[in-house]
């Protein structure tokens, strides 16, 4: 049976609303996504005498849970917070695993028993970025990457993540 | 105050002061004050607490320093009023030098927070919990025995989520032990029972009954934590022990006599664990506490908790726990009157509910209500003329606003 040259017309013009409307829904999707990753995206920073470039998820929680505290015999670590802002709540969610209130009770619990010195406090990112900067073995968070002369980005990684890989690599290396 | 705190927080402020001079590492200087007011129905818990009460506040102002990555000093001095308890004289609450040689071992000297359960050590902090009053487990009215412990201590970092403590030293303030509830309220009562068993005299025999002195020979603190693969998930182990020798003076037909009692060793151990599942935290703990009198059966007290907190936004925070505490533990409904105090002095069986409000970063204001039934170890209840006066079945209310920076 043939069809009409309108009817096929018309199923080509449906073909083409349905994908530009996939298209659309796409872009939206994606755009979203991006919006959500980017908002999600923290970059650890660090003063430039800081002696590491890379920390595993474990060994910054133990930083800022107060658990390490120093970088090396000569150097303590600094850990810089801005409570204020909410930079801070996903960072300690994501890092800490305590939520922000949880993460205040925590550190409340170790300041007042004398079990630790309370993270420096600063007032907003840029405040933080300063701190950073001026403060030896001092770390931080920020919303951008940022590598200057005294302040350099740190690398986080999943160590559970990264013992995976090797394991894999080990592996196929063997086959 | 006496001569010895007076020249401790001279010291501390002519250190604090030379510090700069010296181009040493700037002093951390944090504080909290609290102020609440309580109302019960029923019984007192302290004085006139039916009436209501605004006696019941914290304060406390705490000075910590990183000397070098290794060695931390620091000290708190803290003041509080609970009834009449405490009015608000300044003592120095805990002051130790702290250095970690390895993540597995760090040493300390000084005077140290007492580990017992989870929460002993942040026990005076508001801010940093829940409920006002802890768990029964935590007697608040032992608390003088509980404060610290004045010695040498090591703690570190182990392997698969261990940490652990031990400390060794003398307990805390004789001189705050004689005004004390433990001493001057309670001891009386458990030494009117020993007396009458040991005489065969009625306990209504003996009158007057107060310490004379009391000394604390040694102490010994360990604890052991284990922070399990599941993130939240912690247990401990606590054991805090003591002896206690007090001088106790008495009263018999109108002659007054003297009697040394030794307390062979007065324990506490809890067992605990906590889930902290996102913003909801689970908790339990079980306490056990013998303690013996020389040349006497050893006794023990028992407690136990079960509580659950759940934060509903960053402002609002409603918990509840219910709590039960025996003063003797073979003896719960208290059938065997060793004391010949009414059935309801040998147990407290709390019902406490908590709304938390955390008003912004430094202010936190708290409701919170008790449903009790028992008055053991109620401070008021050993203080009536009649203990058959005491109510069973009675509530506290209370409320309570802190500010910490």
């Amino acid at each position: 049976m043939e069809t009409s040259p309108l009817w096929n017309n018309i199923i080509m013009m449906r073909v083409a609303i349905k994908f530009r409307s996939l298209l659309i829904a796409a872009c939206i999707f994606w755009y979203v996504i991006s919006i959500a990753i980017a908002s999600d995206k923290i970059y650890i920073i660090a003063n430039t005498s800081v002696p590491v470039n890379a920390l595993s998820e474990t060994e910054l929680r133990d930083i800022y849970i107060g658990k390490e505290k120093k970088w090396g015999p000569n150097l303590k670590i600094v850990p810089v917070i801005m409570p204020s802002e909410k930079l801070h709540d996903k960072f300690v969610v994501k890092f800490t695993r305590k939520s922000s209130t949880q993460f205040k009770n925590w550190w409340m619990r170790l300041m007042f028993t004398g079990e630790g010195l309370f993270p420096k406090t600063a007032a907003s990112e840029k405040d933080l970025i300063e701190k950073v900067s001026e403060t030896e073995g001092a770390i931080g968070y920020a919303s951008t990457e940022i590598n200057t002369d005294t302040v350099k980005t740190i690398m986080i990684y999943d160590k559970d993540e990264v013992i995976k890989k090797f394991e894999k690599n080990k592996d196929i290396g063997n086959e | 105050m006496n001569k010895y705190r007076t020249t401790a927080i001279l010291l501390f402020f002519l250190f604090y002061a030379g510090l700069g001079a010296y181009g040493m590492e700037p002093v951390d200087i944090h504080g909290f004050i609290s102020q609440g007011y309580i109302r019960s129905i029923g019984n007192d818990v302290m004085t006139d607490t039916t009436q209501g009460s605004f006696e019941m506040n914290e304060m406390g102002l705490t000075f910590t320093t990183q000397v070098d990555p290794r060695l931390r000093l620091g000290i708190q001095f803290f003041a509080r009023d609970y009834g009449e308890y405490g009015n608000d004289e300044v003592t120095v609450d805990w002051a130790f030098a702290d250095y970690k040689v390895r993540p597995w071992l760090g040493l300390k000297a000084g005077s140290m927070k007492i580990a017992s359960g989870f929460y002993n050590t942040s026990r005076d902090i508001d801010s940093a919990r829940t409920f006002v009053i802890l768990p029964s487990l935590y007697m608040e009215s032992f608390r003088e025995l509980f404060v610290g412990i004045k010695g040498l201590g090591v703690y570190g970092y182990l392997p698969y989520g261990l940490s652990y403590i031990a400390s060794a030293g003398i307990g805390g303030n004789e001189e705050e032990f004689e005004d004390s509830f433990l001493f001057g309220t309670l001891f009386p009562v458990i030494f009117r029972g020993f007396a009458s068993q040991i005489s065969g005299m009625p306990p209504d025999a003996f009158t007057n009954i107060h310490p004379i002195s009391i000394r604390e020979k040694c102490a010994l603190n360990l604890g052991l934590v284990w922070n399990t693969p599941l993130t939240g998930l912690r247990f401990s182990a606590t054991y805090f022990g003591t002896r206690l020798e007090a001088d106790m003076a008495f009263d018999i037909g109108g002659n007054t006599y003297a009697q040394e009692i030794v307390l062979e060793e007065t324990a506490t151990i809890i067992y605990s664990a906590e889930y902290a599942a996102g913003d909801t935290t689970v908790a339990a703990e079980y306490m056990i506490a013998p303690f013996y009198v020389e040349d006497q059966p050893k006794r023990k007290m028992e407690s136990y908790y079960a509580s659950i907190a759940h934060r509903f936004s960053e402002r609002f925070e409603l918990g509840i726990y219910y709590s039960e505490l025996y003063p003797h533990y073979d003896d719960k409904d208290g059938s065997q009157q060793r004391e010949g105090l009414p059935f309801h002095y040998s147990w407290f069986k709390d019902f406490c509910y908590t709304l938390r409000f955390d008003l912004s970063y430094n202010w936190i204001f708290k409701m919170e209500g008790h449903v009790i039934d028992g008055v053991a170890l109620n401070p008021a209840t050993y203080k009536v003329r009649d203990f058959e006066d005491t109510s069973r079945r009675w509530e506290v209310y209370l409320a309570k606003l802190s500010y910490n920076f």
